[in-house]
């Protein structure tokens, strides 16, 4: 439900003010007006498998390496439902993928040959591991509640997403490069515009930039790119 | 289909702990303190589930049939 700028408390879905629906499905912020209440879909609770890396490195050219292993890794984990964060700066990387659709064993598998390549690199102190969470609580509790700030982070972001071609088409060592002169570190997180279930890309408001990366023509096949979310911290 | 239904002012973790009572997974953001109805969806709404389940804003209601909406529980806490 949201409250709108002539007064009034109305519901916005499907079925009714459903332009003022599509205005609040991706277009942003407070724009259109209060909202008071949303409702969400769920999904059956499953175990997550999880791979985790940390990384203090003295040799650049180490993290840079590592950096664009990462980047020709991302579609992949991305096809198989990994999302995840990694904070990367010249002398440190995290790194965190966790997917519901994929055994533990699976994860071992994955991450194995990144770990091996990892632990070749000069310079680099690394621990890696990879676990399983019984569901998304545990996980969530345990690791994502004792590493981040309970009422955010003093930063200014901006952020950029890249259409999965280009981390394909182009070399992953130079964008690790170009992404590593981003001197107060930087997040790496994946996204996925692929999975929408069975919304119609059209019921969506996405910002411009992240329309104008799904083919709006093909709306029945699915949606043809993943995009990868780039953020930099500008004020460490 | 169950759904939530979150007032305004209710945070990610608090929203986690009614899905885990449920025994439910929902898509929210990674920030405890994000929160659960308003900007985070209107922005889009990544979430580290997202890859496999999809962003919040094709989580929020328009892909549930009416007739298979199931409203769990409307929570609300609004600013402590």
């Amino acid at each position: 439900m949201i409250v709108t700028a002539d007064g009034n408390h109305v519901v916005a879905n499907q079925f009714q003010n459903e332009d003022l629906f599509w205005a609040l499905r991706g277009g942003g912020g407070g724009t259109w007006g209060v909202v008071t209440s949303a409702t969400y879909k769920t999904h059956p609770s499953t175990p997550l498998s999880s791979a985790l890396l940390l990384a203090n490195s003295t040799n650049t050219n180490s993290t840079q390496n590592l950096l664009a292993e990462i980047i020709r890794l991302t579609p992949s984990l991305v096809e198989q439902g990994y999302g995840g964060y990694c904070l990367i700066s010249a002398g440190q990387i995290q790194l965190l993928f966790l997917s519901p659709s994929i055994t533990a064993e699976e994860t071992r598998a994955k991450f194995l040959p990144f770990f091996e390549f990892t632990a070749l690199q000069p310079g680099l102190s690394v621990q890696n591991s990879t676990a399983v969470y019984q569901d998304f609580w545990t996980w969530y509790e345990s690791v994502a509640v004792p590493f981040i700030n309970p009422v955010g982070i003093p930063t200014e972001m901006s952020s950029w997403l890249l259409p999965k071609d280009i981390i394909q088409t182009d070399k992953p060592e130079d964008l690790a490069a170009e992404l590593l002169n981003i001197t107060s570190g930087f997040g790496y997180l994946s996204v996925s515009f692929h999975n929408l279930g069975n919304t119609r890309i059209w019921t969506l408001s996405f910002s411009p930039v992240a329309s104008s990366l799904v083919d709006r023509f093909h709306v029945w096949a699915p949606i043809p790119r993943d995009l990868i979310l780039l953020g930099e911290i500008a004020w460490p | 289909m169950p759904a939530f239904t979150f007032g305004a002012g209710v945070q990610w973790i608090e929203a986690y702990e009614v899905a885990r009572q449920y025994n439910r997974a929902i898509v929210g953001a990674a920030g405890r303190s994000v929160g659960a109805a308003g900007g985070w969806f209107a922005g889009g709404g990544h979430g580290i589930l997202s890859p496999n389940y999809g962003l919040g804003t094709p989580n929020s209601p328009v892909s549930i049939k009416l007739h298979s909406l199931i409203v769990l529980q409307a929570w609300t806490t609004y600013w402590r």
